[in-house]
């Protein structure tokens, strides 16, 4: 049997709301899958961001850390080495002093040969005196000989001494004149080490504030990522909210059409009532009300996804700067520092070499100065016996009277000239002292070898840990970079969304259809009061309430708060 | 060792946002989608149940209950998350033994601000 044209309207409009339910529940289905994989992959990139931050935050603490930190104060003492010595060696006193006092034991001894001669002379003229008196007074001959003696020893003793003068003299001038050389490079060679030692602590401490900021900015990075990732899971609560909208919206249609069916054919052969008209108007108010919702839900998160990538995007930038820019400051800063450490390293070599060399001229002179004061011993020693000498001499002579007189006045130039060559001794003894405690203050080497090498090693530690430093580096950046494309993927998956928006529009369309062709005016104050009834037991008004809420108020991203109340009892 | 929270709620895709702010916090989660599902996973290990209101099956204001006639788990603190701001609704929810009211959507930090002040 032909269908009249009110069945065919009626199978229609049935037929229409199938459907409809038909595309509202796939689309249901699958957007959810859609919001499920982006709130599943939300965990992966906070994790992977927070990964990246805390890479970040500890490569920044291997440059501006603890690790960092003790290169930079072992540069800082080695600098404030180099300037103590740089002022030592301005205000250095023990060259001239050493040089004054080498020409005062030059001057004291150089009476010495002639004191020499002179005991030679006055013990010949004793003996000659003595053999002339040996016929007058017995026990002569003896002293003769003791005088004899006496003089060739003491004429020895000087010999010895002049020639441990002499060597003194010119270790002394080896010695003055290696120091001056060793004051004159230091002074050259300290001051633009200090220079160097200067230019790389301050590059040091360049490289460490670049470091703390690139870490503070992935912190903000990180910071603005995990708020951008806050609002999509708000974002897509509100979604879900849209969700069970159309899920109520399709209970409805669906006890509708249940309903027909039920009454079998005959029941699709009339049109819809006004009741029935009545919800199909009211679920096609609750779909045009989805249909913002879930424009507005859809766009906020891919809002928030769009800062997400953007926030990744920025920390894998930074992550690669701050590798290109580490490598770069780290050849740089590394090349200057294997510079200052050659200079350093040579002029310490030369130095120690200079005090190496001055070191053993010091061991020579004092050696020197050991076999002076020993010849000077003695000398006072054979000096002493010469006085005991003239003394018996004068008393022998006062034996002899008259005749004893040569003897006598020998004897008295015997006896003045030990004085004199005792107080020289005693002077020199002095001044071989002061040369001795000059010697010992600039024996005191101030070496920065072991600092220098101590500081080599902590700068190749620092090197090698750059080294994995660029590494780490390397790695967030790769794995920033992995994830800022997982989330344009995800982005990208996420917008093929929203063309369920078109299902949402054809079905009020389709509804649209519906009610204009079958609603009755007439009929419309019954329907409104069934719609109290339906609203009930259809809708969910309150989730409806929210979706006002969050279409009338700014996205939480633009500083807006859509979020609802926490009350505890 | 880690708090365990049950969340019910019968959107798989709250249920993974509760879990996702939970979890970010430390705290360990056990998922149900509905009352009845709630009343079969809840132990006395777990800290905290967090339930929706609107559910098939068994709504939450009827978990609540039911939780409450346990003598095992008569005490465990439960939040309502829900959509629904009505006051009695709310009042249906306190008198039936809930500890809060959480208004979807929620901010993570808004959940775990709640859920730590009712942990104590």
């Amino acid at each position: 049997m032909p269908l009249t044209g009110s069945k065919r309207a009626a199978q229609s409009w049935a037929k229409t709301v199938e459907v409809v339910i038909a595309d509202l529940e796939h689309m249901n289905c699958a957007s959810e899958a859609g919001f499920l994989a982006v709130g599943g992959e939300l965990a992966q990139f906070l994790s992977v961001s927070r990964r990246i931050s805390s890479g970040s935050g500890a490569l920044a603490e291997s440059i501006a850390g603890e690790q960092g930190r003790e290169p930079c104060d072992a540069l800082q003492h080695l600098l404030d080495r180099l300037r103590s010595k740089e002022k030592r060696i301005q205000s250095a006193q023990q060259v001239p002093t050493l040089r004054a006092s080498a020409d005062l034991l030059r001057r004291c001894f150089a009476g010495f040969d002639g004191t020499a001669f002179a005991f030679k002379q006055l013990a010949t003229l004793g003996g000659i005196e003595i053999g002339r008196l040996d016929k007058l007074a017995a026990g002569l001959s003896q002293l003769t000989e003791e005088m004899r003696s006496c003089s060739e020893d003491i004429r020895l003793r000087v010999g010895q001494f002049l020639e441990t003068a002499a060597l003194l003299d010119r270790r002394l001038d080896s010695l003055l004149t290696g120091m001056a050389e060793f004051d004159d490079r230091q002074s050259m060679a300290i001051p633009p080490l200090v220079n160097t030692v200067g230019a790389s602590l301050e590059g040091f401490r360049k490289r460490l504030q670049r470091s703390e900021n690139a870490a503070r900015g992935m912190g903000e990075q990180f910071t603005d990522l995990s708020k951008a990732i806050r609002d999509v899971v708000v974002s897509i609560q509100s979604h879900d909210i849209t969700r069970q909208q159309i899920e109520h919206v399709t209970a409805a249609l669906k006890l509708l059409t249940d309903a027909l069916n039920i009454n079998g054919d005959a029941a699709v052969d009339r049109d819809p009532g006004p009741e029935e008209v009545g919800v199909l108007d009211m679920q096609l108010a609750q779909l045009e009300s989805v249909a913002r919702t879930f424009e507005a839900s859809i766009s906020a998160i891919d809002r928030g996804l769009a800062t997400i990538a953007e926030r990744v995007e920025g920390m894998a930038a930074e992550s690669t700067s701050l590798v290109d820019r580490s490598s770069n400051e780290s050849d740089n800063f590394f090349g200057e520092l294997q510079q200052s450490f050659v200079a350093i390293a040579e002029a310490t070599e030369d130095c120690a070499a200079l005090e190496r060399g001055a070191q053993a001229t010091l061991e020579e002179l004092g050696s020197a100065i050991q076999r002076l004061v020993e010849a000077l011993a003695q000398i006072d020693a054979v000096g002493l016996k010469l006085r005991l000498l003239a003394i018996n001499t004068v008393i022998q002579s006062r034996q002899l009277g008259a005749s004893g007189e040569p003897l006598k006045a020998v004897a008295g130039a015997v006896r003045e000239l030990q004085t004199n060559c005792e107080s020289r001794s005693r002077e020199g003894s002095g001044i071989l002292q002061k040369i001795g405690t000059s010697i010992s203050i600039m024996g005191e080497t101030d070496s920065m070898g072991p600092v220098v090498q101590e500081l080599g090693a902590r700068i190749d530690e620092l090197r090698a840990s750059a080294g994995r430093s660029a590494d780490t580096c390397k790695e967030i950046s790769s794995l920033a970079t992995v994830l800022s494309q997982d989330v344009r993927n995800s982005r990208g998956n996420f917008s093929a969304i929203r063309s369920f928006h078109e299902t949402v529009e054809n079905s009020c369309q389709a509804l649209r259809v519906i009610v204009a062709e079958f609603r009755n005016d007439e009929e419309k104050a019954g329907a409104a009061a069934l719609l109290a009834v339906h609203a009930q037991t259809y809708t969910m008004q309150s989730q409806r309430e929210v979706h006002e809420r969050v279409l009338g108020q700014a996205p939480a991203s633009e500083g807006g708060d859509q979020c609802g109340e926490v009350e505890l009892f | 060792m880690a708090k365990i929270i049950l969340t019910v709620d019968d959107s798989a895709s709250v249920r993974q946002m509760v879990g996702f702010s939970l979890r970010e916090a430390g705290y360990e989660t056990v998922e149900a989608c509905d009352g009845s599902d709630a009343l079969t996973k809840l132990t006395a290990q777990m800290s905290l149940v967090i339930t929706d209101l609107n559910m098939p099956k068994m709504n939450g204001i009827e978990l609540i209950r039911q939780i409450r006639s346990q003598s095992n788990n008569r005490y465990v603190p439960i939040l309502m998350l829900t959509t629904e701001s009505q006051s009695i609704k709310k009042q249906e929810a306190k008198a039936a033994g809930a500890t809060g009211w959480i208004v979807k959507p929620f901010r993570p930090e808004q959940l775990l601000a709640a859920v730590g002040k009712v942990l104590g």
